[in-house]
């Protein structure tokens, strides 16, 4: 279990005239996990991110943010990454990350060796003087990924950090994200990118017209979704092994989706496989949907008002 | 507190350091300091003429042997310019008949015909082939006719004809032991100076507010900002950065222009300040101490002022093409003063004058101004302070209000009818 709770959201809403662009919404963030924030566009995720971080006041419902009501020192303990994002132009690199590092509450001094620590670490040393409007857009957002964790937080908002990188740098920032992770912090990252939050996510939020639609640990919100069905490879007579209702061929593998009959459990089924010697088995595995597949099933619910 | 003194001195910094203010603030006194020095030069040599020193004397009695214009004829039907000599170029004819042919053959540009009642009308017929510009002058025949009327004056004599008085303007009360009262006059160009110095640092300071504001809403650095500091803290240290480097601003060029006028000392001093008008006398004017003060508070509460309210549309502006159209809104009713200044010297205490002395808007110039030319009560004062006291108040909370929720409005104008929903943010 998750040691301490770093966000705490409770039942807020938010309206702007008649249109409510979030809706009843509730959920926790725990330190030492990343937290995937999802929803189709104008789903209530900016909204939803940019009222935990008391730049927009939520019409009702409360807001708990390391321990307590956000102030100023609670700020200076979150680092944040908007969608939109970036720096002055005009400025050396290293300039403008210390500046944004003394805000956070650092000293000019330690801000400044930070930054050349982070540039070191993100292979821009060599740019430290140079103006940002020399950077690519790629070198840019590591800029803004360091300055989000120069202040070295508790808790980090990122709104697609992996935007405009090459999977390289990619790579790159998706160890520091783990790393950060690893030292306890807690990651609240809004995305698009599902396969990413497959493999790093730890667990979801997903909102959809402002209201919570899907939320919990992200292998259980994929089981929930799971067919009455396993994956097999191999060789033999699938249709054969009892339990077996139909078989499908996977949907963009090479493998057979073979649908259970109702009250047949999974195990059962490999249990019978491993007994029958005319069945050379080389995959089985659950046949639980990938994100994208739940996503586009809620969103399409909900434009379905299902 | 912190995070406003790490704004403060991050744009005092930044804002410094670009060019545009480096160009503004000391490249543009320099380059006049420099073009003003060469019209001093240039003004000096000219009014050289006004000197009795005999070089220039002389200088200008060469003038009266003309060598100008190519190819000029000359019919003298007055027969005025009969024994005056006349440039090498230059053809005489005795009729306008021959000075046509002349000009239809090309041998002359041009000729003058001078009628035969010269010397009680003056009048000459300059008579071109086309329209030519350097036939619109009159120097050439100038020259000439200035020969005849001076070949038996005195070079002296016809030197003062020409340029009878050199006037050098002194302030006696500069110079008084008793009289420290300034004079109505002076006291107007003080106000009229003070005006024009606000409206200035109100105009180019406030333009760069806008500019870093817009800046960082256009670059959505903005959202990074407020999610660390508190609009308001973030506002006051921009407006005060800014503020400070307005006052250098007009510091250095206030500072230059003295130096400039005390720097070229007698004569070119003259020539410099006759050349830049009100500037020669407002470095003789004598400054009203005991009223620095009261200047320098309206001079400090109007920046405040117009720095929320431009704040407050660079909240609700996209872009620098689109914030100085709405600041049309405050520096219109700024500027309204200005229409009225005359009325201020006449009747200072009319009813229209009292209001533009306490409404906030307009109070930092009608103000200063009633308080240089008459005696204003002191309620009026109170009054005037406290409600720009208000104002700045209201204008800066209204900054933060709309700052805060301005940020997400990139991209978007805001309606009239969504104004008071970004106030409560």
């Amino acid at each position: 279990m998750p040691s301490t709770t770093a966000i705490k959201v409770e039942h807020i809403s938010k309206s702007y005239g008649s249109f409510r662009a979030v809706d009843d919404l509730t959920f926790e963030v725990y330190s030492g996990e990343i937290f995937a924030m999802l929803g189709p566009n104008g789903a209530g995720k900016s909204t939803t991110i940019r009222m935990i971080l008391d730049i927009l006041k939520p019409d009702t419902g409360t807001i708990e943010i390391l321990g307590g009501r956000i102030n100023d020192a609670t700020k200076n303990r979150i680092g944040y990454l908007p969608e939109e994002r970036g720096l002055y132009r005009s400025v050396p690199v290293a300039d403008v990350m210390t500046y944004l590092g003394t805000l956070k509450g650092l000293s000019r001094v330690e801000a400044r060796k930070r930054s050349l620590a982070y540039l070191e670490r993100f292979d821009l040393a060599a740019y430290a003087k140079k103006k940002v409007s020399e950077l690519s857009k790629g070198m840019q957002q590591k800029v803004q990924l360091a300055v989000t964790l120069l202040h070295d937080p508790d808790l980090i908002i990122i709104d697609e950090p992996f935007s405009g990188l090459d999977p390289v740098n990619t790579l790159l920032i998706e160890e520091v994200i783990k790393e950060f992770r690893a030292k306890g912090g807690a990651i609240v990252m809004s995305t698009h990118q599902m396969y990413q939050v497959e493999y790093l996510a730890d667990r979801l939020v997903m909102i959809n017209k402002g209201a919570q639609a899907l939320y919990g640990r992200v292998g259980e919100v994929r089981a929930r979704f799971a067919l009455p069905a396993v994956i097999v490879e191999g060789e033999g007579d699938f249709a054969s092994i009892p339990g077996v209702e139909r078989i499908e061929t996977e949907d963009g593998g090479h493998g057979m989706l073979l649908y259970l009959q109702k009250g047949v459990e999974p195990d059962h089924v490999l249990a019978q496989m491993a007994q029958r010697p005319d069945i050379a088995l080389s995959r089985f595995q659950l046949a639980v949907p990938r994100l994208t597949d739940i996503f586009i099933e809620v969103v399409e619910q909900g434009r379905n008002g299902a | 507190m912190a995070h406003t003194l790490t704004v403060f001195f991050y744009e005092l910094k930044r804002n410094f350091r670009r060019p545009g203010f480096l160009f503004t603030t000391f490249g543009i006194p320099v380059l006049l300091f420099l073009g003003t020095m060469l019209i001093g030069d240039i003004a000096s040599q000219n009014t050289s003429m006004n000197s009795t020193d005999p070089e220039a004397v002389q200088e200008f009695a060469n003038q009266f042997d003309p060598t100008v214009s190519p190819n000029v004829g000359l019919v003298d039907l007055s027969g005025v310019f009969a024994d005056i000599t006349i440039p090498d170029t230059w053809q005489r004819f005795s009729t306008q008949d021959e000075a046509n042919t002349a000009i239809d053959a090309g041998t002359i540009d041009l000729y003058y015909l001078i009628a035969e009642d010269y010397l009680e009308t003056g009048d000459v017929i300059t008579a071109v082939p086309e329209f030519q510009m350097n036939a619109l002058g009159d120097d050439a025949l100038a020259s000439i006719a200035r020969q005849y009327f001076a070949r038996d004056v005195d070079p002296e004599i016809a030197l003062r004809i020409v340029n009878p008085a050199f006037y050098t303007e002194e302030n006696l009360s500069l110079t008084a032991t008793v009289d420290g009262m300034v004079n109505e006059d002076a006291s107007f160009l003080i106000v009229y100076a003070f005006a024009l110095t606000l409206m200035v640092t109100l105009f180019m300071t406030n333009g760069y507010l806008m500019q870093t504001l817009i800046e960082e809403k256009e670059t959505r650095l903005v959202e990074i900002l407020v999610s660390m500091v508190r609009p308001l803290h973030l506002l006051t240290g921009k407006i005060l950065a800014l503020g400070i480097l307005g006052l250098t601003q007009i510091v250095v060029w206030v500072g230059g222009m003295i130096l400039l006028v005390n720097f070229a000392g007698g004569q070119q001093a003259q020539a410099i300040g006759q050349a830049m008008g009100v500037l020669g006398s407002l470095a003789n004017l004598q400054l009203p101490i005991d009223m620095l003060p009261i200047l320098f508070i309206y001079f400090v509460l109007a920046y405040l002022m117009f720095a929320g309210f431009y704040s407050v549309i660079s909240a609700i502006s996209n872009s620098m093409r689109e914030g100085p159209q709405y600041a049309v809104v405050f520096m219109l009713p700024a500027l309204a003063p200005f229409y009225f200044l005359s009325l201020f010297a006449t009747t200072p205490d009319a009813p229209l004058v009292v209001f533009l002395s306490v409404f906030p808007l307009t109070s930092p110039i009608s103000m200063t101004a009633r308080l240089v030319v008459s005696e204003v009560p002191f309620w009026q004062i109170a009054l005037s302070v406290g409600l720009l006291v208000l104002t700045v108040v209201f204008a800066i909370w209204l900054a933060a209000r709309v700052f805060r929720a301005g940020v997400l409005l990139a991209g978007n104008v805001p309606k009239l009818k969504d104004i008071p929903k970004l106030i409560r943010g």
